[in-house]
């Protein structure tokens, strides 16, 4: 999942994108109000963490162009604004949740999660498919009951497969949401890490899953599809 | 106080009344008494007369009556002889009162009189009555007058003390009801006002006054209150980031390095809110009163003094700091507050300059004390800005905003010091050319320039 995280005091920036890679997410930090709306309009993040008093344009104006853009990527102000008036403003406007600094680190995952499992539809903190079940909030992969282990990148792999469940998924989708702006990538990047994710979650099993579709890209799919390739 | 007042009153009414039946008796008692005097003289008179006292044969015929009896014929039958002699009036020996082994008294006269010779050329005799009569009547009389003219007197101080008691409660009223709302004043109340309407005339002027130092008071109280909610709201950032950057490097096992970054990471927050306590601190120890009294100040050599501190910043910066002051310029004041302003403000035009830039400072008099500018070439401030520099946390410069190290507090803290010296501070500015700031500080002058 890819994150927009917009916060001008360099050492909180710092260690939230930090902390957010290594959950697995790719991060886009910039610290001021101009630079994330150019990337709001330029990128399809999964998910916007902004701080309201941003120097340039503040989170308000940045939300506010967003939502007028019919963007549907889930915000969160994380702020140290913390009167109602405030948070009633900002959730008008169309910020989707707000956290008052300072936070609790896991609160602010749990959070982030939250939004992102429900622009994706999803109600509860597990997705199943077949007999894979993945929980979103332990960061847990079982399969026919068996623990999967698998490393961050592949994850968050299978999280973004998984959200898009049932659709086809470009190269290009993949490493839009899987790799920031700052990692040098080439899409063969995107078949090797498929190729991992079906060594671990299809190959043990009877059940493909993972199915390619050729000319497009990838599926994660409960169904069977025409054309499977290993 | 409504006792007092109401004590005075009934006190001088009681005073008052009982004077005045003191002297309502003691007049009615000289008038009865000498009404008794006389009548008792008469009747001691006629008795001695009766006995041949000057006068001669004229029983019951007072000395001092004058009568001619004629008959028919106009013939005088009798009239009073003319004796000279015996014509003497009797002598009053003595007069008082005398209480019978009984009980009651008498009025009791002592006469002394000359008798008229038995026949003509007898010597004169002379004799002495005590003539006496019951003085009971004359008592019971004053008896009724002194009981009554008590009860009247009690009467009129009881109805007195209550009229007193009352008028003086209602007259004071608006006092208490003034008390009472003060009474209710508190840091948490402090919109309450005096309702100068309720009170009287005279004590308007007082109401009003009170009304405008209560308004004084809330308006400093609302400030602190917001100073303090800004001084939270900018302590929330640095708090989080200090919590954050440690959560996240607790959450995995990391190396030696990593760790060393992040300790000093860590380090770094935490002098940057020491640096946020101490300008705190110092803000609110420069609105205290001074502890000392002012000094006689030699403000040239403080400026220069000031300019060599900031030297080090100053040249780090690549910054000249000149100062342009008059030969002699003393001046009775605050020699710490003065430093504390004049470093400040230094800090400032230091801080927002540009390398190979200059600031000079520069004093002189006024009519009414000193003044004092400081003057930078840097990037100056944008005329919306301009109003609120000294407000507490402001930062014209936003990019300046969170982790720069600005606290936005240094000129808010000179704009205190500057305040509580009675003085005014001023700034002017052209974005892009420079800035300069001017104070002007009311105070004694021990020598001009």
């Amino acid at each position: 999942m890819r994150i927009l995280v917009a916060e001008d005091h360099p050492q909180l920036a710092r260690s939230l994108a930090d902390g957010l890679c290594e959950e697995g997410y790719a991060v886009d930090l910039c610290f001021d109000g101009n630079e994330a709306d150019r990337l709001a309009r330029t990128v399809d993040y999964d998910c916007a963490v902004l701080d309201i008093m941003l120097p340039g344009k503040d989170g308000w104006a940045i939300l506010r162009d967003m939502r007028r853009r019919s963007s549907r990527v889930p915000v969160l102000f994380l702020t140290a604004r913390d009167s109602t008036e405030d948070r009633v403003k900002g959730l008008d406007l169309g910020a989707d949740d707000y956290l008052v600094k300072p936070f609790e680190w896991d609160e602010l995952l749990a959070r982030i999660r939250a939004l992102i499992r429900r622009a994706h539809g999803h109600g509860s903190s597990t997705i199943a498919i077949a007999d894979l079940e993945i929980d979103l909030g332990a960061g847990r992969v079982h399969r026919a009951g068996q623990p999967i282990v698998l490393t961050a990148r592949e994850y968050a792999l299978l999280r973004y497969l998984a959200s898009r469940q049932g659709q086809v998924v470009t190269r290009a989708d993949i490493l839009d949401h899987l790799y920031d702006s700052l990692d040098e990538t080439s899409s063969n990047v995107v078949d090797v890490y498929i190729g991992y994710l079906r060594a671990k979650i299809d190959k043990p099993f009877p059940r493909k899953l993972i199915h390619t579709v050729r000319g497009q890209g990838y599926m994660l799919s409960a169904g069977e599809s025409r054309s499977d390739e290993p | 106080m409504t006792r007092r007042i109401a004590i005075a009153i009934l006190v001088t009414a009681l005073v008052v009344l009982l004077l005045g039946a003191a002297a309502a008796y003691l007049a009615t008692r000289a008038i009865l008494l000498a009404d008794l005097d006389e009548s008792l003289m008469a009747r001691a008179t006629a008795l001695l007369q009766l006995h041949g006292a000057s006068g001669g044969e004229r029983p019951g015929v007072p000395p001092e009556d004058r009568f001619i009896l004629r008959n028919e014929q106009g013939q005088t039958l009798a009239r009073p002889p003319i004796d000279p002699v015996s014509s003497e009036p009797p002598r009053v020996v003595s007069k008082g009162f005398v209480t019978l082994a009984g009980g009651g008294r008498l009025r009791s006269v002592t006469l002394d009189a000359a008798l008229a010779p038995a026949a003509p050329g007898d010597p004169q005799r002379r004799v002495t009555l005590v003539y006496s009569t019951s003085a009971d009547r004359f008592d019971r009389a004053l008896r009724r007058l002194a009981l009554s003219l008590i009860a009247t007197c009690a009467l009129a101080g009881l109805l007195t003390a209550a009229a007193a008691w009352r008028i003086t409660r209602a007259a004071l009223a608006p006092l208490h009801d003034t008390a009472r709302t003060i009474g209710g004043i508190d840091e948490r109340h402090l919109d309450r006002r005096v309702d100068c309407t309720e009170l009287p005339p005279e004590l308007r002027p007082m109401g009003e006054q009170l009304n405008q130092m209560l308004a004084r008071l809330e308006e400093v109280f609302a400030q602190r209150r917001r100073f303090l909610a800004d001084a939270a709201h900018e302590l929330r950032t640095p708090v989080a980031a200090l919590l954050t950057t440690l959560e996240v490097s607790l959450r995995r096992p990391r190396d030696a390095a990593a760790l060393t970054t992040t300790l000093q990471n860590c380090l770094a927050s935490a002098r940057m809110l020491r640096r946020l306590v101490d300008a705190l601190l110092s803000q609110a120890r420069g609105e205290a009163p001074a502890p000392s009294a002012p000094q006689p100040v030699d403000v040239p050599a403080l400026l220069r003094q000031c300019a060599a501190l900031a030297e080090g910043i100053a040249s780090g910066a690549g910054v000249q700091v000149t100062c342009s002051a008059p030969e002699r310029l003393e001046a009775v004041l605050h020699a710490d507050r003065l430093q504390s302003v004049v470093t400040g403000l230094l800090d400032n035009a230091v801080q927002y300059n540009r390398p190979g830039g200059r600031v000079e400072l520069a004093c002189g008099a006024t009519d009414q004390g000193i003044w004092i500018s400081v003057s930078d070439t840097g990037v100056g401030i944008p005329p919306d800005a301009l109003p609120h520099v000294f407000e507490p946390f402001y930062r014209a410069d936003p990019a300046a905003n969170g982790g720069g190290g600005h606290l936005g507090l240094g000129l808010h803290l000179v704009k205190s010091q500057v305040d509580a010296m009675g003085g005014t501070c001023g700034v002017r500015s052209t974005l892009g050319a420079g800035t300069t700031f001017r104070i002007e500080l009311p105070c004694v002058l021990a020598v001009a320039a």
